[in-house]
């Protein structure tokens, strides 16, 4: 009797065991999705007849201004009237 | 002991005893392993992207909450081994936080707005300097140095224009499928340009003898 108890409550707690892990593991399959992701965000600099754009990824475009702003998840701005200056998920930390 | 424990759960009261005592135990495991693994699971959705270019001598540093749950940016860390903390508002999806700063940034801490004690470190990624992209039609012209008189760019073969301006400017001569001349005006530059090039052009002012630009 006390040995059939034992072994219900060990499997019992082994379902929930996994149970509780499932969003745990999950979360880092979707965590480690996301990071490749932002691994590849980049951006493209080009002349219009509107003058300097910059076209991030999923469609999102704005023009560059001398301040920098966001496009889309990076950042960028026009240095001189041929270069600019940008920071995207893409590239190299600081530290 | 195992003779004890026989004789123990031998009796009713005994059995209810130990079954209490395990179950209780498993609960009680279970419930931490829960917060545990809440807690990593909620730390793996904040999704912080931290970015910072070079501004006016200093650097300009954007937070952009790129996932679904809500953080708040608690401290940045500069490049000399200091922090700033800072407490901002929530940012939901999509909302971006940005600070003017004199040292370089290296890393943020933000931290969970519906559980504060759920934080994560995210590196601040650095920036790059690339030509503006000329259109494969197109030809983009930089007049620079705008001195103390006007010039004019006049341009012929496959397109033709002509510009008389007396500051900087930069436009496009678009569309052009093959060489441009041009022809220059108190401007040194190039004679002519291939379609996908940057043309750039200095004022080149004649000399004036001292005189004001309304006595020339």
């Amino acid at each position: 009797m006390f040995t059939a108890v034992v072994l219900a409550i060990a499997v019992a707690v082994g379902v929930a065991a996994v149970a509780i892990t499932w969003p745990m593991v999950k979360s880092s399959f979707d965590r480690s999705s996301w990071s490749s992701s932002m691994g590849m965000y980049k951006v493209g600099l080009t002349y219009t007849k509107n003058g300097p754009y910059a076209y991030a990824q999923n469609g999102v475009s704005a023009p560059l201004s001398s301040s920098p702003s966001p496009v889309g998840y990076c950042i960028a701005y026009k240095y001189n009237a041929t270069t600019a200056i940008y920071s995207c998920p893409s590239n190299q930390p600081t530290g | 002991m195992s003779q004890i424990l026989e004789e123990l759960i031998a009796e009713p009261i005994g059995l209810v005893i130990a079954m209490v005592i395990l179950i209780a135990g498993a609960v009680g495991g279970l419930y931490s392993y829960w917060t545990y693994t809440n807690h990593v699971t909620l730390q793996n959705y904040l999704w912080p992207i931290a970015e910072v270019v070079p501004y006016k001598g200093g650097y300009y540093l954007g937070i952009v909450n790129t996932g679904y749950e809500p953080f708040v940016v608690k401290q940045i860390y500069l490049s000399g081994g200091s922090t700033i903390s800072v407490n901002t508002k929530p940012l939901t999806h999509n909302q971006w936080f940005a600070e003017a700063l004199n040292s370089l940034p290296v890393a943020v801490r933000v931290c969970s707005a519906i559980e504060p004690s759920v934080c994560v470190v995210a590196p601040v990624h650095g920036w790059s300097m690339d030509e503006i992209g000329v259109p494969p039609d197109a030809i983009l012209v930089v007049v620079n140095g705008s001195g103390d008189c006007g010039w004019s760019l006049t341009w012929y073969d496959w397109s033709g224009g002509t510009i008389s301006y007396d500051k900087d400017i930069t436009f496009l001569i678009q569309p052009v499928y093959g060489d441009v001349h041009f022809i220059l005006n108190n401007l040194l530059g190039p004679s002519e340009a291939s379609p996908g090039s940057v043309a750039v052009f200095n004022v080149n002012c004649p000399s004036n003898n001292g005189l004001p630009p309304w006595l020339w």
